[in-house]
C-alpha cells in the first residue's frame, strides 16, 4: 500500500468502521438497533470515553499509561469501601478523585523526573494498584448501598439525557478547547513532536508533561466513579479491558504513538467504534476472549495504518 | 625520516574526488603516509578531513580516483577491508564498550575460541595484556572501563587497533578529550608506534601537536590539497595561511562600540570544561562574532546566556539589572532570544506548521490567563512572514515543507517576534543557499541598527569578518581575544583559536 493511500484509510478508519460496524450488528442483532441500546451504550461506555481523552493528552505527548485499568479497580473499591463505612457520597467521591489526580501526577513525576519511560512507570503502578485493590478487599466486590449516588451517576437524567453522557459532551468539549484554544494545549503539540525543540522555545517541558499526567488523572478518577455508579459496586478488575480499549480509541482516532499529533475528536469516533464493538459482542453473545482478539486486530492494524501513513515522516 | 622518502608508501590515496549531493567534499586529493612516519594532516572545520580518512577506512567510497594499499591498487569496500589490510582508525568519538574491560575490548570481534564454541578467557587476557605490555600501556586487561580515565580509554581505543601490529594507524584528533599528561602519554605511544614502523596519520587543529610530532605535514582546504611539505619546512604563520589562503570580503565599517551602552555583561561565567572563566560585554547595537573551533565553547557559552544551561560560576548583568535566568521562558521574559545551531532538531517543530512554530516562543503574550487568542496568532505570523519573506504556500503548512532556506528564516522569525534586546544567533547561516545567506545578513544589520544585541556565531570565518562590528576568539573554553573586526584577518583570527591555554595549576606554578 502506497502512503496516501494509506493516509487516506487512515483518516477515514473512524467513520468507515464505525458505518459498518452498526451496518453489520443491525442486521445481525435484533437488539442493537434500537434507543434503549444506544442509552445503554452510551452510558456503558462513559468511563471508556473519559478515560480515552486523556489517552489522548497523554499519547500527544509521546508517552503512555498502561495503568487505568488497574487504577480504576483500586478506585473503585476505595470508593466503595468509604461509603460502606458510612461516609456520604459526595466527599467519598471528591476523595476518589484527589486521590487518583495524586496517581496521575505521581506516574507523571516519575515518568519526567527519574528520567523513566512512562510504559514502564505506568506498568509498575498497574501491579501496585491491582495489589491493593485486592488488599482492601480480599478480591470479593463490595456493594455501593447509598441509593442516592446510583441513582445520579447511573439512571437519573437532564433535559432527557443521561447524566454520565453529559459528563463526558463537558469532558470532552474541555479537552477540545484546551488542546485547541489554550496556551498549553498548543505547547503540548510541540512537546510530543520535539521535546528539545520545545525547550528551547521556552516551553517548560517537565511541568507540561506532569500536568498532563494529572489531567489523566482527573479523567480516570471521573470514569472510576461512573464505572463504580454502574455497577453498582467497587472491585478490583471491576474494567479488564479499559487501557487496551482506550489505547486503541486513540490510535484508531489516528494518533501518532511517537507524539505529536493526536485529535480528541477523532478520539471520540475510535472510542465510539469500541463501544459499539462492545455492545454488539455482548448482545450476540461473542465470548469474551474472542472479544480480546477482535480488539487485539483491530488495534495492531491500526497502529500499522499510521505507520504507512506517516511513513515519509520520519 | 630523509631515509624514509625513497620507501613506498604504505598507503597512498591518488587524485581523490567525492562528492555529496550538492558538495564536492573532495576535490583531486592526493596523500600518502610512509612506514615509520607521522603524517599530520590539518585543515579549517570542513575541509574535508574527516571524509578523506573515511575513504581510507573504507565507509565511504570514491566518486574518481583510487587507493594504493603498499603499491597494489584496491577498492576497499567496507571498513573491514581496509582493518584487514592493517589499516586501523581511531575516531575522534571513543568506541570502547565501557560495560566490558579492558581486555574485552581489546579482543572483541578476535577472541581466542576452545574447540570453536567456547570462549577461551586465559588466553583472551594473555592477548591482551601482550598487546598492553608491547605497546609499554601500564594498564591491566582485566580492568573494567568504568574504572579508566578518557586518556587511559583513548588508550585501550589504540592498543585494540594496534592489536595486530598495525600497518597504518589513523588518529582523529585523539587529543579532544585528554589532560596534559595524558596527552605526554599518547605522545610517547605514537613515537613509539613510529618506531616500530607503523605510518601514522595524525588529524589535529592544535599546531604544538603537529610541530611535536610530524615529519610531514598535509594542508586541506575547501576539499582541495594544498601543500605537503616536511614539517622542518613549516613555520606557524606558513601553517595558517595554509589553511586560510582566500581573500577576505568586504566588511561593516567601524562601529565605535565603546560608545554604545552594555546590554549583556558576562563575568567570570564557567561549566564544566565547555565554558572557562569567560568575561564578555556585548552592546545594544553591535554586532559581537564569535569565532573558534568546534569545540572551543561557543555553543556552551550562548545556552549558558540563553538560560538553556546553568553556569556553575559567574554571574551575568542585563543592562545593569541582576541576570541569571533559571529556564529558557525567563530568558524570554526578559528579551534575550537564542537561536539554536541545529534548526531540524533543536530550532523548529518541522511537523507543526509555519505559524505555530513562530508563534511557539510567543505564546504567552498571545494568551489571556491561559486562552489563546487565535487571531493575534495569526496576524503574528503573517507579519513576521511578511517581514522575512518566508516563501510558503500559507502559515498553516507543515515546516518540513519548506526549503532549508525558509526552514531557517521561520527559525529567526519566531526570535525576533518577542521583540527580542539580545539576540543569540548560532550559525545562523548554516545549510542555507546564498541569496537566503545575504537576506540573512542584512536582518543582521538591520537588528543591530534598531539597538538590539546582537552575537553571532558562526565558524566561518569570512562570514564572522563580513558582519561583526566586534570578534570574540574561543579556544577551549576560555576567550581568547576580543578583537575589532576592521582590524581582523582570517590568519589573525585562526592565529587566537590555536591559543593553547595553560592549564590553571600549571600556570600557578
Amino acid at each position: 500500500m502506497n502512503q496516501s493511500a494509506a493516509k487516506l484509510l487512515r483518516d477515514l478508519m473512524p467513520y468507515l468502521g464505525l458505518i459498518l460496524l452498526i451496518g453489520y450488528f443491525s442486521l445481525a442483532s435484533e437488539f442493537f438497533l434500537n434507543a434503549r441500546n444506544f442509552e445503554r451504550l452510551a452510558t456503558d461506555s462513559a468511563t471508556l470515553m473519559l478515560v480515552a481523552f486523556g489517552m489522548t493528552l497523554v499519547i500527544l505527548i509521546g508517552e503512555i499509561d498502561l495503568s487505568v485499568s488497574a487504577v480504576v479497580g483500586l478506585l473503585s473499591v476505595i470508593l466503595a469501601q468509604m461509603m460502606v463505612a458510612g461516609m456520604a457520597w459526595p466527599i467519598a467521591m471528591m476523595l476518589v478523585i484527589v486521590i487518583s489526580v495524586a496517581i496521575g501526577t505521581l506516574n507523571g513525576a516519575i515518568t519526567v523526573y527519574g528520567q523513566i519511560p512512562s510504559f514502564i512507570v505506568t506498568l509498575g503502578m498497574l501491579a501496585i494498584a491491582t495489589g491493593l485493590a485486592f488488599v482492601f478487599t480480599g478480591a470479593i466486590s463490595v456493594a455501593i448501598l447509598q441509593y442516592d449516588f446510583l441513582d445520579l451517576f447511573y439512571s437519573d437524567q437532564i433535559f432527557g439525557l443521561p447524566i454520565p453522557l453529559i459528563i463526558v459532551a463537558l469532558a470532552f468539549i474541555a479537552c477540545l478547547l484546551t488542546l485547541n484554544r489554550t496556551r498549553f494545549g498548543r505547547e503540548l503539540f510541540a512537546v510530543g513532536a520535539n521535546m528539545e525543540a520545545a525547550r528551547l522555545s521556552g516551553v517548560p517541558v517537565k511541568q507540561r508533561k506532569v500536568a498532563v499526567f494529572a489531567i489523566m488523572g482527573l479523567l480516570v478518577g471521573l470514569g472510576a466513579v461512573l464505572s463504580a455508579a454502574r455497577l453498582g459496586n467497587g472491585a478490583p478488575g471491576s474494567s479488564p479491558t479499559l487501557t487496551l480499549d482506550a489505547i486503541a480509541a486513540v490510535i484508531i482516532g489516528g494518533a501518532s504513538l511517537f507524539g505529536g499529533w493526536a485529535s480528541v475528536l477523532r478520539t471520540l469516533l475510535g472510542a465510539l467504534l469500541i463501544a459499539v464493538l462492545n455492545n454488539g459482542m455482548v448482545l450476540m453473545n461473542v465470548n469474551i476472549d474472542a472479544q480480546y482478539i477482535v480488539k487485539g486486530v483491530i488495534i495492531l492494524f491500526a497502529v500499522v495504518l499510521e505507520r504507512l501513513a506517516s511513513g515519509a515522516r520520519t | 625520516m630523509t631515509s624514509s622518502n625513497h620507501t613506498l608508501p604504505r598507503l597512498s590515496l591518488h587524485g581523490i574526488t567525492k562528492r555529496f549531493p550538492g558538495v564536492t567534499a573532495l576535490d583531486d586529493v592526493n596523500f600518502d603516509v610512509r612506514a615509520g612516519e607521522v603524517h599530520a594532516f590539518m585543515g579549517e572545520n570542513g575541509a574535508g578531513k574527516s571524509t578523506l580518512m573515511k575513504i581510507g577506512a573504507g565507509i565511504h567510497r570514491p566518486d574518481e580516483g583510487y587507493i594504493e594499499v603498499e603499491g597494489q591498487r584496491l577498492a576497499l569496500s567496507k571498513p573491514s577491508d581496509a582493518t584487514d589490510l592493517g589499516i586501523h582508525t581511531v575516531f575522534q568519538e571513543l568506541t570502547v564498550l565501557p560495560n566490558l574491560d579492558v581486555g574485552q575490548n581489546i579482543m572483541i570481534g578476535q577472541e581466542p575460541m576452545r574447540g570453536g564454541v567456547w570462549l577461551d578467557r586465559g588466553a583472551l587476557y594473555s592477548n591482551a595484556q601482550a598487546v598492553l605490555d608491547r605497546l609499554d600501556i601500564k594498564l591491566n586487561a582485566r580492568t573494567p572501563i568504568s574504572a579508566l580515565s578518557a586518556g587511559q580509554r583513548q588508550m585501550v581505543e589504540i592498543a585494540r587497533a594496534c592489536g595486530e601490529t598495525p600497518k597504518i594507524l589513523v588518529l582523529d584528533e585523539p587529543t579532544s578529550s585528554l589532560g596534559r599528561q595524558e596527552e605526554e602519554l599518547l605522545f610517547d605511544l605514537v613515537d613509539r608506534l613510529r618506531t616500530d614502523g607503523a605510518g601514522i596519520v595524525y588529524i589535529t587543529h592544535r599546531m604544538s601537536e603537529v610541530f611535536r610530532l610530524a615529519d610531514r605535514i598535509t594542508v586541506l582546504r575547501d576539499g582541495k590539497h594544498v601543500v605537503t611539505g616536511d614539517a622542518n619546512d613549516f613555520t606557524r604563520e606558513k601553517l595558517i595561511s595554509a589553511m586560510v589562503g582566500r581573500a577576505v570580503d568586504e566588511r561593516r565599517s567601524g562601529l565605535v562600540v565603546s560608545d554604545l551602552p552594555v546590554a549583556l555583561r558576562v563575568d567570570g561565567l564557567s561549566r564544566d570544561a565547555a565554558v572557562r572563566d569567560v568575561s564578555l560585554d556585548l552592546h545594544a547595537g553591535e554586532v559581537l562574532g564569535v569565532a573558534g573551533l568546534m569545540g572551543a565553547g561557543r555553543t556552551e557559552l550562548a545556552r549558558l546566556m540563553a538560560g538553556v544551561d546553568r553556569p556553575d560560576a559567574g554571574a551575568m548583568t542585563l543592562f545593569g539589572e541582576n541576570y541569571s535566568p533559571a529556564s529558557v521562558s525567563d530568558a524570554i521574559k526578559t528579551g534575550v532570544a537564542y537561536l539554536p545551531e541545529d534548526r531540524k532538531t533543536q530550532g523548529l517543530v518541522l511537523s507543526l506548521s509555519v505559524a505555530d512554530n513562530i508563534a511557539l516562543p510567543s505564546l504567552g503574550s498571545l494568551s489571556r490567563s491561559g486562552w489563546l487568542s487565535m487571531t493575534k496568532l495569526k496576524a503574528l505570523a503573517q507579519e513576521w512572514s511578511g517581514k522575512l519573506g518566508i516563501r510558503a504556500a500559507s502559515p498553516d503548512v507543515a515546516a518540513d515543507t519548506l526549503s532549508g532556506g525558509n526552514q531557517q528564516k521561520v527559525a529567526i522569525a519566531k526570535w525576533l517576534a518577542i521583540a527580542p534586546k539580545v539576540i543569540l544567533l548560532d550559525e545562523p547561516t548554516r545549510g542555507v543557499d546564498v541569496g537566503a545567506k545575504a537576506e540573512i545578513y542584512a536582518l543582521i544589520r538591520d537588528l543591530a541598527a534598531q539597538g538590539t544585541a546582537v552575537m553571532v556565531i558562526s565558524s566561518e570565518l569570512p562570514e564572522v569578518l563580513q558582519i561583526s562590528d566586534r570578534i570574540a576568539v574561543m579556544a577551549q573554553g576560555r576567550i581568547a581575544g576580543v578583537v575589532s573586526a576592521t582590524n581582523a584577518t582570517e590568519e589573525s583570527l585562526l592565529e587566537l583559536a590555536f591559543t593553547e591555554v595553560t592549564p590553571d595549576h600549571e600556570a600557578a606554578a
